[in-house]
């Protein structure tokens, strides 16, 4: 299983995506002599240099500097964002699933309803909400992503539930708990891990988002969207400033969007095209 | 087919309500006194008891509940705390500018995306569908803002064919206005349409029934056309429903980067003005008229996909 | 003398057992899976449950195992009426009380191994020490015939023999008195059918199992069973000891299956008049006798009164107004049975 995975080529490629834009956060005091909070009046908006390699923003402090420090909030709060979806969604989808009835209506029509908000929207609401916090952050990007892991916990809940071997265990004794644990949520793993390097793309997305609309973390804490919001700001003066922090959210979505491919490819027999 | 459109608005309806106690209750979370910010710091506590009282803001959370819903069905969605404009006519007002957008926007998606997502399968593993799919996984990873700064950028100011703010334009000068917009908005989706297409169109193509319809003989764009585009189209519909109905509030970043005044401005510029009524008057809107669009997203799949149809009332 | 009682006694008794499920189409009616069926099988012996595809032998399989419960009716296992048991009381009965599935691939986790597969039952039921536990799994597998460098094999890995001996092995563990097997070599290839169909009747002698065979096939059904009961449309038609129905069957639906049964005689006649007409929607169950738009025979008693399942002597029961004025001979056949014939 691990040397198909390795093999396929978008896997490997995102994960070494990955594997370095966390690296560059975890290293980020070594990789750069600045301080991200650092002004310097004589260097405002300087375009790139040798000294400066992404440039200065409006405030003299060095691009690269603000962004790979960025790197650690915004992957920082995109997991734990992620990680929030992924445990509420998906064990609310999988008792759902298992027990259907009453539960499996009324939780139903709360995530219609959820489903039903433009997830901007509600990230925007609860941002404001809650105030301008990290942990407020993550729930307001993780919250309108609850749904898709329901959604899909819940769907392969209801396909393996009816399996053979589900059966086999019913008729040998299991109770309901075991069966959950030892067959259903092994089998229903491909597609959370799918969704989940899918969701993560889109969250890196959505805090940088928030950032652009004003609403993400307070300055001067870096994050990418924090630096989209004052690069657009000064964007015909200093274009690159906006750039770089765009080139940097694109690559790490698409690292996250590669590997899901990748997962997909590997895991979903279904999408085996001959 | 009656059953099932009954049965979908009957379901739409508690949706509905329920939204709008979502919004209602999450609005009132928000930190502050929202009549307070409203006066600002030189209001007297009399003046701001005497505005609470007239507008209701003393009475218990359920009476309030029902009024602001009460309203909205009434089509009235409060008054703007800043300059007491009715919330429903400043909607309307601005809504122009995100239907034009909505509309063009999903169109060039649909488009594009499709004839790509046909292309792309049909030269399966040619240069070309190589191409298409590696510029849809990059462009799905681009944030939308990004594409517009870029496009802003290029075809703004430095090659100067467009026009970046587009509000003060003649009539005639309007569409070059939304050019930008339109292909910002719908380059995003335009690829995950054309990857949908690609993937239902291939596996539509691979199933028996299409060589059934090659050995009687069809024309290869009969087949195309007539019958694999139709039956792939359920998952095709699902993306530019979801898309459509995501553009109206997801089209607040675009508005902001190209400085349109559509909905989706309307709703940051009240956020930062912390002006409740209008962020819980445009909610409440953006939120109705999501579920209206899955609603007729869904009839659409009984109208192409009898299987809906009678699976649905089996159930 | 004491051998006979024992062999007598009686370990399943199925007792007027309906299921009907609610019809989503059309309110207030039903399909009724199955309408009324009532058997019991004896210690030792195995019985062989024969009939087409949708006549409800798998809901049947399901009731006996206790993952339906019935609409009406009851059944029994060793005097102990099942039907409406849930906890601890039910797991108990569970150990006793064993299945064999049809797919041997669906009926194995493919996320596991093929020894925690076979575990399974022993960790449910807290069998012992991890050693232990260990020593009882090969020791199934010697008893199946899989080999122990199987077990840390991924069920994918195996053919569809092996994989059908992994249930056999799994449904074995806990030392189960009862064994329905469902469809059990259906899926298999004939050769591996002969294979599987032996071991299960070996181990049926070694370890004193009582078998429940439900299958399609009248073919197999006669290589394994001691009697034989028919199903038609969640009903049971008829019953017999084997040789008893092969020489001497009474409903006009079981000749229909026998008369059907290829036979490598070039002399021998194919009775085209056997059956009329298709098998009936289930939404649409005819009245009377269940199987009188079909029968050759139907009189207008069949369309109106049902028949009973009526005891006519030597371990056969019938349901049918006319058993006793028909004459079902499989024309040109030798009826003996045994082994040549199956």
């Amino acid at each position: 299983m691990l040397k198909r995975l390795l093999h396929n080529k978008m896997i490997v490629a995102g994960a070494v995506i990955i594997l370095i834009m966390v690296f560059l956060a975890v290293a980020a005091p070594i990789l750069t002599p600045y301080d991200y909070a650092a002004n310097s009046l004589s260097e405002m908006l300087n375009p790139p240099s040798l000294k400066h390699i992404m440039g200065t923003d409006a405030y003299g402090k060095d691009v690269w500097t603000r962004l790979i420090y960025g790197a650690r909030i915004s992957i920082k709060v995109s997991f734990i964002s992620v990680l929030i979806a992924l445990l509420s969604g998906t064990a609310i989808g999988l008792l759902c699933g298992y027990f259907r009835g009453c539960l499996d209506f009324f939780v139903g029509r709360l995530m219609d309803i959820m489903m039903s908000f433009p997830p901007i929207l509600l990230s925007m609401i609860i941002a404001i909400s809650f105030g301008k916090t990290e942990f407020n952050m993550c729930l307001a990007i993780g919250i309108p992503v609850i749904p898709n892991f329901y959604r899909i916990a819940r769907s392969e809940v209801l396909s393996i539930r009816e399996r053979t071997f589900i059966r086999a265990s019913q008729t040998m004794g299991a109770g309901n708990a075991y069966i959950i644990f030892r067959h259903v949520i092994p089998n229903a793993l491909p597609q959370i891990f799918i969704t989940l390097s899918s969701t993560i793309g889109g969250c890196i997305m959505a805090e940088s988002s928030l950032g652009f609309l004003g609403l993400g973390i307070a300055p001067p804490t870096p994050s990418w969207g924090a630096v989209i919001n004052e690069g657009k700001d000064v964007l015909f003066q200093a274009p690159w400033v906006a750039c770089f922090g765009g080139l940097m959210i694109t690559l790490t979505t698409l690292a996250f969007n590669l590997l899901g491919d990748g997962l997909r490819d590997v895991l979903d027999p279904k999408l085996r095209e001959n | 087919m009656k059953r099932y459109i009954f049965k979908r608005l009957l379901f739409a309806i508690p949706t509905i309500l329920g939204s709008m106690v979502v919004v209602f209750f999450i609005i009132r979370s928000i930190p502050g006194d929202p009549v307070t910010v409203k006066f600002g710091a030189n209001a007297s506590d009399e003046q701001i008891e005497q505005y609470k009282e007239e507008h209701g803001y003393n009475d218990p959370m359920i009476v309030q509940l029902g009024r602001t819903i009460g309203n909205a069905l009434r089509g009235d969605l409060g008054t703007s705390m800043q300059g007491n404009e009715p919330v429903m006519d400043m909607i309307l007002a601005k809504l122009p500018y995100t239907l034009e957008l909505t509309v063009f926007g999903v169109l060039f998606a649909v488009l594009l995306g499709v004839t790509a997502g046909i292309a792309a399968a049909l030269k399966r593993g040619s240069p070309f569908d190589v191409f298409v799919m590696g510029a849809n996984t990059v462009l799905m990873s681009m944030p939308s803002f990004f594409i517009g700064l870029v496009f802003i950028v290029i075809f703004g100011v430095k090659l100067k064919w467009i026009p970046v703010i587009s509000i003060n334009l003649d009539a005639d000068k309007r569409w070059l206005g939304l050019i930008g917009p339109v292909i910002v908005v719908g380059i995003g989706s335009a690829s995950s349409i054309a990857r949908t297409t690609r993937t239902a169109m291939l596996k539509i193509l691979g199933d028996n029934f299409i060589k059934v319809c090659k050995a009687k003989g069809l024309s290869k764009s009969a087949v195309i056309f007539g019958h694999a585009l139709r039956n792939a189209l359920t998952p095709i519909i699902t993306v530019v429903g979801g898309t459509f109905a995501g553009y109206l509030g997801g089209a607040v970043v675009t508005e902001s980067v190209f400085s349109r005044p559509g909905v989706g401005k309307l709703l940051v510029d009240a956020i930062n003005a912390r002006d409740y009524a209008v962020i819980q008057g445009t909610a409440i809107f953006l939120a109705v008229f999501m579920i209206l669009c899955m609603l007729v997203t869904d009839i659409l799949y009984g109208v192409f996909d009898p299987r809906i149809r009678v699976q649905d009332s089996a159930n | 003398m004491k051998q006979e009682e024992e062999k007598r006694e009686i370990i399943l008794e199925v007792k007027d057992v309906k299921k009907w499920f609610p019809n989503a189409m059309r309110k207030k009616s039903f399909v009724k899976a199955v309408d009324g069926v009532s058997f019991c099988i004896r210690r030792g012996e195995t019985f062989g449950l024969v009939g087409e595809s949708g006549c409800g032998k798998s809901t049947l399989s399901r009731l006996i195992l206790s993952l339906y419960k019935p609409t009406e009716g009851q059944v029994f296992y060793r005097g102990e009426n099942i039907s409406h048991l849930s906890g601890a009381r039910l797991r108990n009965v569970r150990r006793e009380m064993q299945v064999i599935f049809q797919d041997p691939y669906e009926s194995l986790d493919p996320y596991l191994d093929i020894e925690e597969i076979i575990r399974e039952p022993l960790d449910i039921h807290k069998y012992g020490t991890k050693e232990q536990k260990r020593e009882r799994v090969e020791e199934l597998c010697s008893l199946v015939g899989i080999p122990t460098n199987l077990l840390t094999r991924m069920p994918h890995q195996l053919s569809g023999g092996q994989r059908q001996r992994v249930s056999i092995a799994r449904s074995l563990a806990l030392n189960p008195e009862f064994v329905i097997c469902d469809e059990a070599v259906s899926a298999l290839d004939v050769s591996m059918q002969a294979q599987i169909l032996n071991l299960l009747g070996r181990l049926q002698k070694d370890l004193s199992l009582t078998y429940l065979f439900i299958s399609h096939n009248l073919s197999v059904v006669k290589y394994v069973s001691d009697t034989i009961g028919v199903m038609y449309f969640g009903h049971i038609v008829e019953i017999a000891p084997k040789e008893e129905l092969f020489s001497n069957c009474r409903h006009p639906y079981t000749y229909a299956l026998l008369s059907a049964v290829p036979v490598p005689d070039p002399d021998d006649k194919i009775q085209m008049d056997a059956l009329k007409g298709d098998v009936p929607s289930l939404f649409d169950v005819p009245g009377g006798c269940i199987f009188h738009t079909r029968c050759p025979y139907a009189s207008e008693d069949c369309k109106y009164k049902e028949p009973k399942l009526t005891d006519i002597g030597n371990g056969h029961q019938v349901a049918c107004h006319k058993y006793d004025t028909l004459e079902l001979k499989l024309a040109g056949r030798r009826n003996s049975v045994g082994k040549g014939e199956a």
